[in-house]
């Protein structure tokens, strides 16, 4: 198992890397979609069934295909790369903002005592993860429902605003 | 055996792989069979359906036409077309045949048969594993449309993205009033719930969403607009051949077989025998007789899909979108309401 967690680890930091630092874009949307299929794998290697099923199912499965759909239907999306660099001129501040970033969360997580998980790992049954939020988890769960309807209702309404703005112009 | 062997065999690990390892086999080698008689299948009911005979020469019915038709695909010329984007053009036939391998580990094709469970892995999340993978298979699809830089592939592999994106939708909620009912993600809880009734006559309304969704899902008529060989000379697979081109035909019977027996598994019974308490005939012919049921209604399912494809004209796109967007996943949502409130009506009651 944990040489699985080893080279699942290297894939998926590899993947990252190359999403990006390619310059076809279409290369790039490729590279996260094994980035996220790399984070699932990590969560199944460590019993979290449930999480790398829903890793699977939304971000690779759904989110993905629409950041690929998005890239396909854009003209040329995958040639507009080629001219421009895929690093902006500020990258060097960038470079050393991630690399305190990392400096600060490494201390942190240093200095934290985490104590020794149990061997095995209990996995938590889909019913109790259910359970949680509904209870416990309730207002962030209902939160975030209200924000997802807020954010469907609001593409449809931009949508709809476009084909009757297209409506009048023919 | 060989003393060596029967004591690697002992230790706990060694027996479990081995006896995945050998499962597996077995699934593949029968999944890879029945790809290949469904073929047969479809072209003898397509025939028979037009009046005409279909492939009846090599061997008795026809029934060696299959062989001779994968040696031929085996032993073609490998072409690699020069416009094409290697990597990825190579690579989208077998993403497209990955996905009904891995849903059918989880899929248990018989109860137990000489105290082996018949199903690879019975995981606790079994149904929302077949969703998530179920929904890499449009990677396959869009992956060729892309990488083979021409308009006709291209157009396939973006319909069939917003497809299988669209039809996703309803037919993951379709069951969301299933697992209500029974009350677990584990298929083989899902089976072992039919043991009385069915769950096509308590959830009726899930199962033709779901029904509808499986046809979209596999591209097939009369929602094979990825394909549609009139408009897009063959879609996706275009400017495919030899066994790349294969591995997608292959891919696509796989899915049509793995959603049959989905629905099976979910709706009617898995290998549950109707009528009969085949406990009585010992558990030997007891677990024959699951595993023959559930072959029979797999079957059953096989030739439906066949059959509705040589009878029912394609969707207009538009009707195809109009079709997901506002009537299932309305429909879907209105059956999940439905059922809760039944449920709790019921457990107030």
């Amino acid at each position: 198992m944990r040489t699985a967690f080893i080279l699942i680890t290297f894939w998926t930091l590899a993947s990252g890397l190359l999403a990006i630092s390619r310059r076809n874009m279409i290369h790039c949307a490729l590279a996260l979609i094994s980035f996220f299929a790399g984070i699932a794998a990590l969560l199944f290697t460590l019993s979290a069934d449930f999480l790398g099923a829903v890793q699977l199912l939304i971000y690779v499965g759904a989110i993905s295909v629409l950041i690929l759909f998005a890239l396909l239907v854009t003209h040329d999306a995958s040639r507009l790369g080629d001219r421009g660099a895929p690093f902006s001129r500020g990258k060097w501040s960038g470079w050393m903002l991630s690399a305190l970033v990392f400096v600060v969360l490494g201390f942190g997580l240093h200095r934290v005592a985490v104590p020794p998980p149990p061997d095995p790992a209990p996995a938590l049954p889909v019913a109790e993860i259910g359970r949680l939020l509904v209870t416990r988890h309730a207002v962030p769960f209902l939160a975030m429902a209200l924000l997802l309807t807020a954010a469907l209702v609001g593409s449809a309404l931009v949508a709809i605003e476009e084909s009757s703005e297209h409506a009048r112009k023919e | 055996m060989s003393p060596v062997f029967s004591n690697l065999l002992a230790q706990p690990g060694v027996a479990l792989a081995a006896e995945a390892a050998v499962k597996i086999a077995v699934v593949i080698v029968v999944l890879m069979g029945m790809v290949a008689y469904t073929v047969l299948a479809e072209r003898r009911i397509c025939a028979l359906i037009q009046d005409r005979l279909g492939p009846n020469r090599v061997g008795a019915f026809g029934l060696l036409q299959p062989i001779a038709d994968s040696f031929k695909l085996l032993l073609k010329e490998n072409v690699l077309p020069g416009h094409v984007n290697r990597f990825w053009y190579v690579l989208a036939p077998t993403i497209a045949m990955a996905p009904p391998l891995l849903t059918l580990a989880v899929i248990p094709f018989g109860n137990t048969l000489a105290g082996f469970n018949l199903v690879i892995a019975d995981l606790d999340v079994g149904v929302l594993w077949i969703f998530s993978i179920a929904s890499l298979g449009v990677y396959g699809i869009v992956l060729a449309g892309w990488a083979s830089n021409s308009k006709y592939p291209f157009l396939g592999g973006m319909r069939s993205a917003a497809q299988l994106i669209s039809y996703e939708v309803p037919m993951g909620l379709s069951v969301v009033s299933v697992f209500l009912l029974v009350g677990s993600l584990k298929l083989s809880n899902v089976v072992a719930y039919q043991a009385g009734t069915w769950l096509i006559f308590k959830a009726p309304l899930a199962f033709l969403i779901f029904l509808v969704s499986a046809f979209a899902e596999t591209n097939r008529l009369p929602f094979d607009l990825p394909e549609a060989e009139q408009e897009l000379v063959g879609g996706y697979n275009t400017e495919y051949g030899q066994m790349k081109f294969a591995l997608f035909f292959l891919a696509e019977y796989a899915n049509m077989i793995v959603a049959s027996a989905l629905i099976v598994t979910l709706f009617f019974g898995g290998w549950q025998v109707p009528f009969v308490r085949v406990e009585a005939f010992g558990p030997i012919l007891a677990g024959a007789l699951g595993v023959a049921a559930f072959f029979v209604k797999l079957l059953a399912f096989i030739v439906f899909f066949i059959w509705v494809r040589w009878t029912l004209p394609r969707f207009r796109y538009d009707q195809l979108m109009r079709l997901g967007w506002r009537v299932l996943l309305p429909l879907a949502l209105l059956n999940i309401v439905a059922t809760a409130l039944a449920l709790a009506l019921k457990l107030r009651a």
